[in-house]
């Protein structure tokens, strides 16, 4: 188990502060956020390349607070690879083994179980490292650091640099990895895609402080702050005030301008106050005229009439804007593409917007 | 004038101070061959004077190097690495000799063995001044500040990054230097090694002061220049010139070739 006790780092002007975190062993944890968030500082700290102002890191029921980085037994996957450029493919696989004084038998057969984990054999003849391609350096990286059998893998953005469709196949080779072996990884990225496929929890990190540690589905649909609630992309945010609470808390009746909507409380909250309330774009259903109001699920749906203001295409969705009322905030929905009915709705059309009450959000503005 | 003309005419204008700079050292070199004399050359190049004087160069040049690379090397790598208050102060310190007139730092050194402890060091450990080891001193202190700025940007090139790597992977803060940064940096050490032994073999201002130009006993190539122009042997000073230009052609040739395969 990875525990962090109200950790605190300071590199250069930059300030990490009050971390704390349980990992269970063998747990895919995913720290997220965008650049200069304080990700990388985090990973560094915990593999003891810098030195902790405040708080502990514990690895596997050892305090490795003041351990050296050599003595933490873990390893690391930098976003450029790192790989030995004075070194041969086979030498860079073995560079652990070798530090750590490990035999020739084991080093071998830790070699082959690697190399043959990760499709890698064709290249461990290889001379030097420089003509590998971007996602044999990926691999040749990740089997050097599983050689030593680290208590922790930590990966620093890996794949940032990786052609997508090539991505796809590393992550889903990373989850293999994990099932194989039974490691800990400790991975950062700035792509929520990549942190909801990999994360079996995952942290939200920003200017310094981890906002929020929860499982996919509870990111997704109840942030606990609203500076998470942005930077995961839930567009449709506003002010508004409670009217009515449910008596077991649940549920709440927010007025947002002239709206009225349902929500669901994130935090317990009280009536008038004033909170920030937010659904994400795809939890936005719209539908075209005339309007059937018998689609709508009566017990979870607030819906109403709306115009399309703005329609964007993108890749694999259409995005829409949709002014429900003179005074009411824009609404944004996003549907995929498959729904083929979105093609014929163009800006200007009138249509029926439906925002699920169990996804709506609430949350109080401090 | 329009934008081809103009364009042409900016071109033009560079390659012209290019043409201009080669033709300069050209037509020095061409002064130097109009005083070659085949009969001298050949009396100076057999002369036990030229012989001692080019081993000395050759031999003092070497040990200066190798002793401004062992104490360069650590001194380079904890500068690009360090981030301490007192790095700036300690870098612009050693970067003095590379500034300073050679002629000023070999005063200085001779100074500095007239100090209580500079004659404390001549009379109990070696005598530097007007000795061949003065002229391993004297080379020493010019090259060693050289060495430390080239080996410094070698390893301000290699991200810490690498090290850090190595230690995860198993190795303490010394064998990470050893079995990372080191090999690493093996390009750049060798370059620097090539231009400081063609410094220290060209050095003449701070080894002169310091010690001397006696014939056969003090005496280095470039001194041997010096030398013979004070008696007007222009003819003889032209063949140690061309001994020190085939010397630093050999140098660069060398340099090319380390970074062709570096």
């Amino acid at each position: 188990m990875i525990r962090l006790s109200n950790l605190g780092v300071r590199v250069g002007g930059f300030s990490v502060t009050g971390v704390s975190l349980d990992i269970r062993n063998g747990e895919y944890f995913v720290l997220l956020g965008p650049s200069g968030a304080g990700k990388t500082v985090l990973i560094e700290t915990l593999m003891g390349l810098h030195h902790v102002s405040t708080g502990s890191v514990e690895i596997d029921g050892v305090e490795v607070t003041e351990l050296p980085p050599e003595e933490r037994y873990v390893a690391y996957i930098p976003q450029d690879c790192c790989l030995f450029p004075h070194l041969s493919v086979r030498d860079n696989l073995l560079f652990g083994a070798r530090a750590r004084g490990t035999s020739k038998l084991d080093r071998e057969k830790r070699v082959t179980e690697t190399v043959d984990l990760l499709d890698i054999r064709h290249l461990v003849d290889r001379p030097d490292v420089i003509s590998l391609s971007g996602g044999e350096r990926q691999r040749v990286a990740i089997a050097r650091a599983l050689i030593v059998n680290p208590k922790v893998l930590f990966l620093d953005e890996p794949f940032s640099a990786i052609d997508e469709y090539l991505k796809v196949e590393l992550l889903k080779k990373l989850l293999q990895i994990r099932e194989s072996l039974g490691v800990t990884m400790f991975h950062v990225t700035h792509d929520h895609r990549e942190a909801f496929f990999l994360g079996d929890s995952i942290g939200v990190m920003l200017a310094g402080r981890l906002h929020q540690v929860d499982s996919r589905d509870g990111l997704y649909h109840r942030p606990q702050t609203i500076e998470a609630a942005r930077f995961l992309m839930t567009r449709n945010i506003f002010e508004g005030i409670v009217e009515e609470i449910s008596p077991d808390g649940e549920e709440a009746l927010v007025s947002i301008g002239v709206l009225r909507m349902k929500g669901h409380p994130s935090r317990p909250m009280a009536v008038k106050q004033r909170v920030w309330a937010g659904i994400r774009p795809e939890e936005v259903k719209i539908d075209p005229l005339p309007i059937d109001w018998t689609t709508c699920d009566a017990g979870d749906c607030n819906a109403m009439r709306g115009v399309i203001r703005r329609r964007r295409e993108q890749f694999s969705s259409f995005q829409f804007e949709v002014e429900v009322a003179a005074l009411a905030p824009v609404i944004e929905s996003e549907v995929l593409k498959r729904r083929t009915c979105h093609d014929e709705l163009p800006a200007g059309a009138e249509v029926k917007i439906c925002l699920s009450r169990r996804s709506l959000w609430l949350l109080p503005r401090d | 004038m329009t934008g081809r003309t103009w364009e042409g005419a900016v071109k033009a204008g560079f390659a012209g101070a290019c043409i201009s700079l080669a033709v300069f050292f050209l037509a020095l070199l061409a002064a130097g061959a109009s005083f070659w004399h085949n009969e001298t050359a050949w009396l100076v190049v057999s002369s036990t004077t030229f012989r001692s004087s080019l081993w000395l160069s050759f031999w003092t040049a070497t040990l200066a190097t190798l002793l401004a690379m062992l104490l360069g090397l650590p001194a380079a790598y904890y500068l690009s690495r360090t981030r301490s208050r007192g790095k700036n102060a300690i870098d612009t310190l050693l970067d003095l000799p590379t500034i300073l007139s050679p002629i000023a730092t070999g005063t200085l050194l001779l100074m500095f063995f007239h100090t209580y402890f500079g004659r404390w060091v001549q009379s109990h450990v070696a005598v530097f001044v007007y000795t061949v080891l003065g002229i391993v001193l004297a080379q020493f202190t010019i090259v060693v500040s050289l060495a430390v700025r080239l080996l410094k940007s070698t390893f301000d090139s290699i991200p810490k990054r690498y090290e850090d790597l190595g230690r995860l992977l198993g190795c303490g803060p010394f064998n990470a230097f050893l079995r990372v940064s080191l090999p690493m940096a093996r390009p750049g050490i060798n370059a620097a090694l090539i231009i400081c032994w063609a410094r220290a073999f060209g050095e003449f201002g701070a080894t002169v002061t310091l010690a001397g130009a006696m014939p056969r006993l003090t005496e280095t190539v470039p001194t041997g220049i010096y030398l013979r122009l004070g008696t007007a042997d222009l003819e003889g000073a032209v063949i140690l010139i061309a001994v020190l230009v085939g010397v630093s052609m050999a140098v660069l040739f060398a340099l090319r070739q380390v970074s062709r395969f570096s």
